[in-house]
């Protein structure tokens, strides 16, 4: 009993050292540590924009055309654009959609990718054959021409509801699932790469023996051994999301206006550029920021996570 | 020869001309198979209830493979392996599930035979779960109550593998493949990754659940001083053959295959240089991609002659007395004979029967 109830304490003690060793090496990771809070602070921003709104008493969508191009203020801290809208609570806005589609895009791509890369690695044979022939061919498509062509598809035609199709945020999941179609490529790839290594250790050899079948062996035995490697590339992945979707968004294809976005607020920019170029600096930094930030993140939990330093 | 008969009781395990080819290679839609490993080639033997068999023999001489075989790991090329009067080689789905539950396995690496990212209460209680053995509670009772025979402490439970040392480890792994309370464990080198002074109490821990619960083992091992405290049958492996099965008795005392003479010659002796070098086998096991014709063993045998180079030798009794008629097989054109050794190195090798 005594001895039980030592073990017990011991126990605990244990389960915060896995944790807290994971947040002491990310934590020597300065960049991935300031990446997060960044992260986490326009995250909160972006989402509280409508409250944002409502104390600063602007609104991002209202045009008027007496106030174009007005400097900064006290009505409007970062100024007004082209058609007299507020520039910061517009920004907001634009980080808003973008976090979300890149959270939501890469998430989605993150499970697709990891249901085919374990499907594929831990079956093997002709499953894998076809499967990875399948993503060499995803990977292969050119990425841009396919992506504008998709983008233009007549949602209607393809026998979609007419209230979906009128959705006003029907741009905006339209770009999520055009992304995700393409983007699990990286981690079905990877995930197949560990669950081939993973599927011959004498743990699931064990599990088979004692009866498991191949869905418990993949979610208890393989799943949460390669889970690390998902985590990094999906987080690195928000960031080329991000960049993908100001990109579509530039070329019209992307998030509609009224709508904003970083990328179609580059595209008002653009005619601008001489007359008021902090019309597009500011988004264009957002982008160019948020993308660093997402990507010194995975590099700082790429660190943190490998299970070499774990078990060190 | 082929011996119909073999105990007034049905075998727990039989398992009858084994064999299983490994391909070098060429898996994929292009490649080209550059060779087959011959790991198990016509392997039979039998273990009845509460039987422990020893599997010994050098290292890729298939033990391993046979093993997994007979645990369904991996699917024969041909042959029966029968348990409890189930073909393990062609069960599907919930009867192979149903079989399973009374053959357990503990494997070599204690390392790498416990997922790292399930505590240990998970690891031990899996095989419950996977059989749908009671509510969550009555499995944490089991668990802990297995925990206990093992000699680990229940409160550890919640704790990863990590923290543990490879003898606890091990401990682990047993308690896992007791957990379903099986009739056959396969355990597979539980003794060669630990240190030598762990290994004494791994061994003493089997020993105690092997009298204690009846169970029968399938004991592989290339360590023939284990065997001679745990086995009550021993099995010679060579190259994906049987070269000779016996009572452990008889094998120790009189060992008819070469082979098996030069493994027992080969346990070192407390006290030292009383090891017979002379008699040890030279050179390393052939290729098992291309083995020799005849009698795998020809090439390093001392008493090779034309024929061993040509035919394989069959399985047979050994002639004359000894211990059960039947109970001692060698597959040997010129067995040693029983008695003293022709060069007379051997003084223990001519002890007496019981």
């Amino acid at each position: 009993m005594n001895a039980a109830h030592h073990a017990m304490t011991r126990t605990g003690g244990a389960a915060r050292g896995v944790w807290s060793l994971f947040f002491h090496r990310l934590g020597a990771h300065r960049l991935a540590v300031g990446s997060a809070v960044f992260l986490a602070v326009l995250g909160v921003l972006a989402f509280a924009t409508p409250a944002i709104e409502a104390v600063l008493g602007v609104d991002a969508n209202l045009v008027d055309l007496s106030q174009r191009f007005q400097g900064p203020s006290r009505a409007h801290l970062l100024g007004t654009d082209e058609l007299g809208r507020d520039l910061a609570a517009r920004l907001l806005y634009g980080g808003q959609v973008s976090l979300f589609v890149g959270l939501v895009a890469a998430l989605a791509s993150a499970v697709t990718g990891t249901v085919i890369g374990l499907l594929a690695g831990y079956y093997g044979g002709k499953l894998d054959a076809l499967l990875m022939r399948l993503t060499d061919g995803v990977i292969a498509l050119p990425l841009l021409p396919l992506l504008i062509v998709l983008a233009a598809l007549d949602l209607e035609k393809l026998g979609l509801p007419e209230s979906v199709v009128q959705d006003p945020n029907i741009s905006l999941y339209r770009i999520i699932v055009i992304i995700s179609l393409v983007g699990w490529t990286t981690v079905a790839r990877l995930v197949r790469a560990a669950a081939l290594s993973v599927r011959e250790m004498d743990y699931v050899l064990a599990a088979t023996a004692a009866g498991a079948g191949g869905p418990r062996i993949m979610a208890v035995h393989i799943l949460p051994n390669v889970i690390s490697p998902i985590i990094v590339a999906s987080t690195l992945s928000v960031g080329n999301v991000i960049l993908l979707e100001s990109v579509l968004s530039f070329l019209g294809l992307g998030i509609q206006p009224p709508i904003a976005s970083w990328g179609n607020m580059l595209t008002g920019a653009q005619e601008l550029i001489w007359s008021s170029p902090e019309l597009a600096f500011y988004p264009g930094m957002l982008i160019f920021v948020t993308v660093i930030a997402f990507n010194f993140l995975g590099d700082g939990l790429q660190d943190a996570m490998d299970p070499r330093a774990m078990e060190g | 020869m082929s011996a119909p008969e073999h105990r007034a009781t049905e075998p727990l395990l039989e398992v009858r001309d084994l064999v299983k080819h490994f391909t070098i290679g060429g898996k994929g839609m292009f490649a080209r198979a550059s060779g087959r490993v011959q790991a198990l080639n016509g392997v039979s033997f039998t273990i009845g209830p509460g039987e422990t068999l020893a599997l010994v023999g050098e290292s890729g001489c298939g033990k391993t493979t046979a093993a997994r075989v007979i645990a369904r790991l991996y699917r024969p090329d041909s042959g029966v392996v029968r348990f409890k009067g189930m073909d393990m080689a062609t069960l599907k789905g919930g009867k192979l599930k149903s079989a399973r539950r009374a053959l357990q396995m503990v494997f070599q690496d204690p390392y790498g035979s416990l997922n790292p990212r399930l505590p240990i209460g998970a690891v031990i209680g899996e095989p419950l779960k996977i059989h749908g053995v009671g509510r969550a509670a009555e499995r944490r009772q089991r668990v802990a109550d297995v925990m206990v025979q093992v000699g680990l402490n229940p409160g550890d439970a919640d704790r990863y593998p990590h923290q543990f040392s490879g003898g606890q480890r091990q401990r682990i792994a047993i308690a896992r493949a007791l957990v379903l309370e099986p009739e056959l464990i396969i355990a597979d080198e539980p003794l060669s990754a630990l240190d030598v002074s762990i290994q004494s109490q791994i061994l003493n821990l089997l020993k105690d659940i092997q009298e204690d619960r009846g169970l029968a083992f399938l004991f592989i091992t290339h360590d023939l001083a284990v065997v001679n405290y745990f086995a009550d049958r021993v099995a010679v492996m060579y190259l994906g053959h049987i070269v000779e099965i016996a009572p452990r008795a008889a094998l120790f005392a009189a060992p008819r295959h070469p082979y098996s003479q030069a493994l027992i010659d080969a346990i070192p002796v407390p006290g030292g240089g009383k090891r017979r070098l002379g008699t040890a086998t030279a050179g390393d096991v052939p290729n098992p991609t291309s083995p020799p014709s005849g009698c795998p063993f020809h090439p390093r045998c001392a008493r090779a002659t034309g024929t061993c180079r040509e035919t394989m030798p069959a399985l047979v009794d050994v002639p004359g007395p000894g211990p059960g008629q039947g109970e001692h097989k060698v597959a040997c054109h010129h067995p040693l004979e029983d008695g003293p050794l022709e060069d007379g190195a051997g003084p223990a090798a001519g002890a007496p029967q019981p």
